[in-house]
């Protein structure tokens, strides 16, 4: 028996959003299937690899583990609303500088979460770096070029 | 169970949550963080229908510090606890364990509630609740009342809760005692791991005399537990080296670990061992 | 000539902003979704399939082995892999219906409702039992393939040798872990045959098994890569597989059909790292010198043949090491087992067979007291010596130089733990990994590559080679342009399409960078000689006039093609009935050293430091390269102390991110790359490959490094506290 659909309505990349679905929808699948947000990427479906991370209300999150109608008059934000339409975000152009990513899946997670640790700490060391990324994995970098990635950005952000 | 038979309550406070357990008790799950149920949901092993979703109802969540005890709402999340600082000064185990659960964008969404009534007998907070002594609140519609953690897990995944109760608080009482603390997890890897032995102790001494201590431990037995014998046997003693191999024999009849996927029994019993008797001898 | 050997990542945009589009990011009208239902058992005979009837299964497409209209064998090297379960089932999780609608519950639900009457045999699941013939699961003797070489009179070098010393030495499974699942999209029309799009490292793989399913001609089939987000050699074999399933559904549905598959599903039933048992037998002299090695290198295939013994011939041609010694046998065998075929992983095989003899060496080393790095510096293999197979080695090589570089940059590093129950170690490995294909299989292939001028005067790279990460569009973008004297940026690097871009072989063997890059730099000499030869740019040009002169060229003559194919130079010589000769055209050489930590109370292991020295031949791009060599040595490390495939009726039961355990940042070190450049003979400006190399040592270093911490000899990897804690009861 099937249960009913329910409106949810958020703020999704700055755009007022309203969808109709199952309350326990996985987030990333109302960003991916619904709304053909691909930049968030699902790498294991349990939470390990961090590779669908968003922000709710300025927090990151794995979208693979949050049911849609949690996000029920949230602020989200995805890879997609990183760049403006003409610039990269200096994280963005730190990773590309780097060689911060390489064959790119784990990469939108991996600069949300670059995010995130830069919002609260603008000049992290390298094992404050590692702490806050070990919710990304990557199986491409052995993580020297993400670091350095995230470093760079650091620079880049206190320079401002 | 796919998620279109999954029936959703989307409670807008407490009494809602609180009414409906009690009208329909045994009915409902709850629905916290959600970073359990949407793994089991997405790898089809979730079988529970009807889910009360209490995220955001405020009255559930929030740190209230009294002048004996700290409370915390259920539904705070990791990243609340590991931000506050007079937790952070008082309770430093409870925020290692917090830091060592999942990720930080775990974090952000697990709760302390959750972590409790998943009742993972390798969650990383427990063993620390339990070494300081922690309290819950359980509330029903009729009652609100407390309950020792101690008392709380009776076997794997079976809990002192009634069907129209629901975990509201988690108490930690505050002392101005001295006291010692050692928290260790071993887990699979350094980080976003999950634990093979876990391990938390607080303890008061008096010279060289050990007044009182209470150990908490993790992934060695169906539930987190305290081991009572090994406890009482050191309180009260003058530590020696003595009394550390006895305290080690005690707890290794006291802890039932198990061969599983992630560890096996010796390892997991050795560990326990090792890191307890090293703690204590560090104390000598 | 100006370098670029600082672009940045040409498809890194795209990247950085999640615009890259991978396989489940594609979408189709009208597209269909797709299910496989597996075999439940290791080992049987498929008697009847049941459907219940409370579905109603006219809303599905089903697809068995019936339906297949040519063969049903993926094409590869032996003939033996179906693609769906025809009667025999030689391993859990073999697939045996397919199934797609639009609608991803209902399929799921629908795939719950499929059982299969099947008569069970017994199975095996081990090389000791499948050399034994306890049961015969394939062929006469369950051996897809042997190999001998053999060097001097082993016979005679043991008998009055002062020291022999034998073990045995094991690998386990060890799964490649791309974040991106393994899929695959699939259309069909009359008209265009079968088009698949997929996540995958080898198109014209995909492309003979499609051919050979349908029975269509090379035409009627066409793939097209998807961007790959990782593969480590796990898409190499694998993806014929999936696309054949999506191309069956969705040749019947004449509907596209989208085949992703779950993590969980993906762990089970897709190729892991060949496990392995070396047994090595070495007479050495007082000083430490080789004389004697006698080397039995087994593998465990899998159910089907696949690319084993292609993976054992690397690891049997590397098991020696870069030592010289004039009597070598090496003996080598891949065995049948009822698993998922093992396949592909970075390293293919020789990661196996030099773990093995690096910890031999070590413990060689300590049972005559001496030194790691004395009993190396021994026996290092020098200009103008033989391996193995009697190839002369024929260019600089100091692993001498190697080595120092490495140790200094560890010992600078040593600390004296201030904790008691904290020892620490240091480990080395030597090594060599030979890039390109084995023996004669870059003659065989015969690759091309080329390069087509656009009416905008942009550059079209062609070529089946495959971006997945390891920078194959930045280095061919850099060599092309480097060759032409252009800006990278006039480079175009789409993905490969087999409707345009010629079979320039696989994308595997360390063999993109050297071979086909080198084929590219051909190419582009080429176009530019076309140039001037039609006049219309002088000896030195510049880049307006050269994009200019494409211009006027393509309005007057239509278009302008470039293309190079592979020949093998005359002086390599390669006999593959006695596998003497020239194994591989260079060798990419190497030391690498960790420094580790091990925690006695739980055994754990933290790496602290590791340094990797190797000479490579010119290095293209430095970012890239040392991206490559920093990824590698994450993965050695976890297949050395973290990453444990567990086993169970032979499938993969800790199938998932949670409980198969790779390294997050916080489990790994700094990686100290250095790169020494010695011999630019090869490759596109001299390069040489690098991407396997660094499975190779980084296991045997870290594990070194344990030995010498403890005082041990683990013998088996992956390594983990539970096996150390053993081992260190032992000793009490």
């Amino acid at each position: 028996m099937n249960t009913q659909k329910i409106k949810i309505q958020f703020t999704l990349n700055n755009q007022e959003t309203i969808i109709t679905t199952y309350p326990m929808k996985r987030l990333i699948d109302v960003l991916r299937d619904d709304l053909h947000l691909t930049g968030t990427k699902e790498g294991c479906g349990e939470g390990e690899c961090g590779a669908c991370a968003v922000f709710i209300n300025g927090e990151l999150v794995n979208s693979c583990l949050v049911p849609i109608i949690q996000v029920d008059g949230t602020i989200v934000s995805t890879i997609e609303n990183f760049a403006s339409d003409f610039e990269l975000d200096r994280i963005q152009e730190s990773f590309i500088n780097n060689n911060g990513a390489q064959c790119g899946i784990c990469t939108p997670g991996m600069i949300l979460a670059s995010s995130a640790l830069l919002m609260k700490n603008a000049n992290p060391n390298e094992q404050e770096i590692r702490t806050n990324l070990a919710g990304n994995l990557c199986r491409c970098t052995g993580y020297n070029k993400i670091l350095d990635s995230v470093k760079e950005a650091s620079k880049l952000i206190r320079k401002k | 169970m796919h998620i279109s038979s999954i029936n959703v309550y989307d409670a807008k406070n407490i009494h809602d949550v609180l009414n409906l357990l009690d009208k329909e008790p045994g009915r409902w799950s709850i629905l916290a963080g959600g970073t359990d149920i949407m793994v089991q949901l997405d790898l089809g092993t979730w079988q529970a229908p009807n889910l009360i979703n209490i995220w955001g109802i405020s009255d559930l969540s929030g740190i209230r510090i009294n002048k004996n005890e700290i409370e915390i709402g259920a539904l705070s999340t990791f990243s609340e606890i590991i931000n506050h600082p007079i937790i952070k000064k008082e309770f430093p185990m409870l925020i290692e364990a917090a830091m060592l659960t999942g990720s930080i964008a775990i974090q952000n969404r697990g709760t302390i509630g959750g972590n409790i009534m998943n009742a993972s007998p390798a969650a990383d907070t427990p063993p620390a609740l339990l070494a300081y002594g922690a309290e819950i609140e359980l509330t029903s519609k009729n009652e609100v009342r407390r309950l020792f953690y101690k008392d709380f897990h009776i076997n794997y995944k079976l809990m002192r809760i009634n069907q129209d109760e629901i975990l509201t608080k988690i108490i930690l009482p505050r002392t101005s005692n001295k006291t010692i603390d050692f928290y260790q997890k071993v887990g699979t890897r350094a980080a976003h791991s999950i634990s093979k032995a876990c391990i938390a102790v607080r303890l008061t001494m008096d010279k060289k005399t050990i007044t009182d201590i209470k150990i908490g431990l993790g992934a060695v037995a169906p539930m987190p537990i305290r081991v009572y014998m090994t406890e009482d046997l050191l309180k009260g003693n003058k530590l020696s080296m003595d009394l550390i191999d006895q305290a080690i024999l005690q707890i290794a009849s006291e802890i039932h670990p198990i061969d599983d996927i992630r560890s096996n029994k010796a390892y997991r019993l050795r560990v326990a061992i090792n890191l307890l008797r090293n703690f204590l001898k560090g104390l000598l | 000539m100006k370098k670029f050997s600082n672009l940045r990542r040409v498809e890194g945009k795209s990247k950085v902003t999640g615009t890259a589009l991978f396989i489940d990011d594609l979408n189709f009208p009208d597209m269909l979704h797709g299910i496989t239902v597996r075999s439940p058992v290791a080992r049987g005979i498929l008697k009847k399939i049941h459907f219940d009837p409370s579905i109603n299964w006219n809303d599905f497409v089903i697809v068995t082995a019936k339906d297949i209209p040519g063969q049903n064998i993926i094409h590869l090297i032996k003939e033996d892999w179906p693609f769906l379960v025809g009667e025999r089932i030689n391993h859990k999780g073999e697939a045996i219906v397919l199934l797609a609608h639009h609608d991803q519950q209902k399929l799921s639900e629908a795939s719950t409702k499929i059982s299969f009457e099947i008569e069970t045999l017994p199975a095996i699941f081990t090389i000791d039992d499948s050399i034994n013939k306890k049961e015969i699961i394939w062929g006469d003797d369950n051996c897809f393939k042997k190999y001998y070489i053999n060097k001097g009179d082993i016979d005679l070098a043991f008998k009055d040798a002062f020291h022999v010393f034998e073990q045995t030495y094991r690998t386990l499974h060890q799964e490649q872990l791309y974040i991106e699942p393994q899929g695959a999209i699939a259309a069909y029309n009359e008209l265009e045959g079968i088009t698949v799009w997929g996540s995958l490292q080898c198109p014209y793989y995909v492309h003979g098994a499609l051919t050979n399913l349908f029975n269509f001609s090379n035409e009627k089939v066409r793939i097209i890569q998807s961007e790959t987000g990782g593969a480590f050699g796990g898409k190499e074999d694998y993806p014929s597989m999936i696309a054949g399933h999506a191309a069956l559904l969705a040749y019947k549905a004449k509907k596209p059909v989208k085949l992703i598959y779950k993590r969980a599903e993906d762990l089970q039933v897709t190729t892991k790292r060949h496990p392995s048992q070396t047994t090595i037998k070495t007479a050495v002299d007082e000083g430490g010198k080789l004389l004697a090695m006698d080397i039995a290198f087994l593998l465990d295939g899998g159910a089907y043949a696949t690319l084993s013994e292609v993976v054992l011939s690397r690891g049997t041609l590397h098991a020696a090491g870069p030592y010289f010694c004039e009597n070598i046998r090496i003996k080598s065998k891949v065995m049948a087992t009822n698993s998922p075929p093992n396949g592909a992983f970075r390293g293919f095989g020789a990661p196996q067979s030099i773990f093995a003899m690096e910890r031999h060496l070590d413990n060689v080393a300590r049972s005559i007291g001496i030194t790691p790095e004395k009993i190396r510096t021994i026996n290092f293999i020098k200009r103008g010596q033989t391996t193995a197979t009697n190839q002369v080695l024929d260019e600089k090589l100091d692993f001498d130089s190697l080595l120092s570089t490495t140790l200094s940059k560890l010992k600078k590093d040593t600390k004296k733990s201030k904790h008691k129950h904290i020892k620490s170690g240091i480990g080395i490995a030597t090594f060599m990994h030979g890039a390109g294909f084995t023996g004669s299989g870059e003659k065989y292939l015969a690759s091309v590559a080329g390069i087509e001028a656009m009416d905008d005067g942009k550059i079209k790279i062609l070529c089946a080679s495959t971006e997945m990460g390891q920078g194959r569009n930045t280095i061919f973008a850099q060599v092309v342009s480097e060759t032409l004297g252009i800006d990278p940026h006039h480079i175009l690097t789409p993905a490969p399409d087999t409707l345009e871009a010629p079979n320039s072989g696989p994308t595997v063997a360390s063999r993109t960078s050297m071979i086909v890059g080198k084929l590219l730099e051909h190419a582009a000499n080429g176009l530019r000689n076309t140039l001037l030869a039609a006049g219309l740019i002088p000896e030195k040009y510049t880049e307006a006039k050269f994009i200019q002169a494409l211009k006027i060229y393509k309005k007057k003559y239509g278009t302008l093609k470039s293309f190079h194919q592979y020949k093998q130079p005359e002086h390599i010589k390669w006999d593959d009935q006695t596998y003497q000769g020239d194994a591989y055209p260079t060798f990419a050489w190497a030391c690498y050293g960790a420094q580790v930590s091990v925690n006695t109370l739980t055994y754990e292991i933290k790496v602290d430091n590791f340094v990797a020295t190797q000479e490579v031949g010119r290095v293209l791009n430095r970012k890239l390269a040392e991206g490559q060599i920093e990824g590698g040595i994450a993965q050695g490390i976890g297949f050395a102390i973290f990453e444990k495939a567990i086993f169970k009726d032979g499938v993969m039961i800790n199938n998932s991110f949670t409980n198969y355990i790779m390294p997050t940042a916080l489990d790994l070190p700094r990686i100290h790359v250095y790169f020494k450049e010695w011999n630019k003979d090869y490759g596109p400006g001299g390069a040489k490959g690098i991407g396997e190399l660094p499975l190779d040592g980084s296991g045997p270093a870290v594990i070194n490094a344990v030995a010498d911490a403890l005082n041990i000899c683990p013998d088996t990897i992956p390594y983990l506290p539970e096996d150390l804690m053993n081992d260190m009861e032992f000793l009490k």
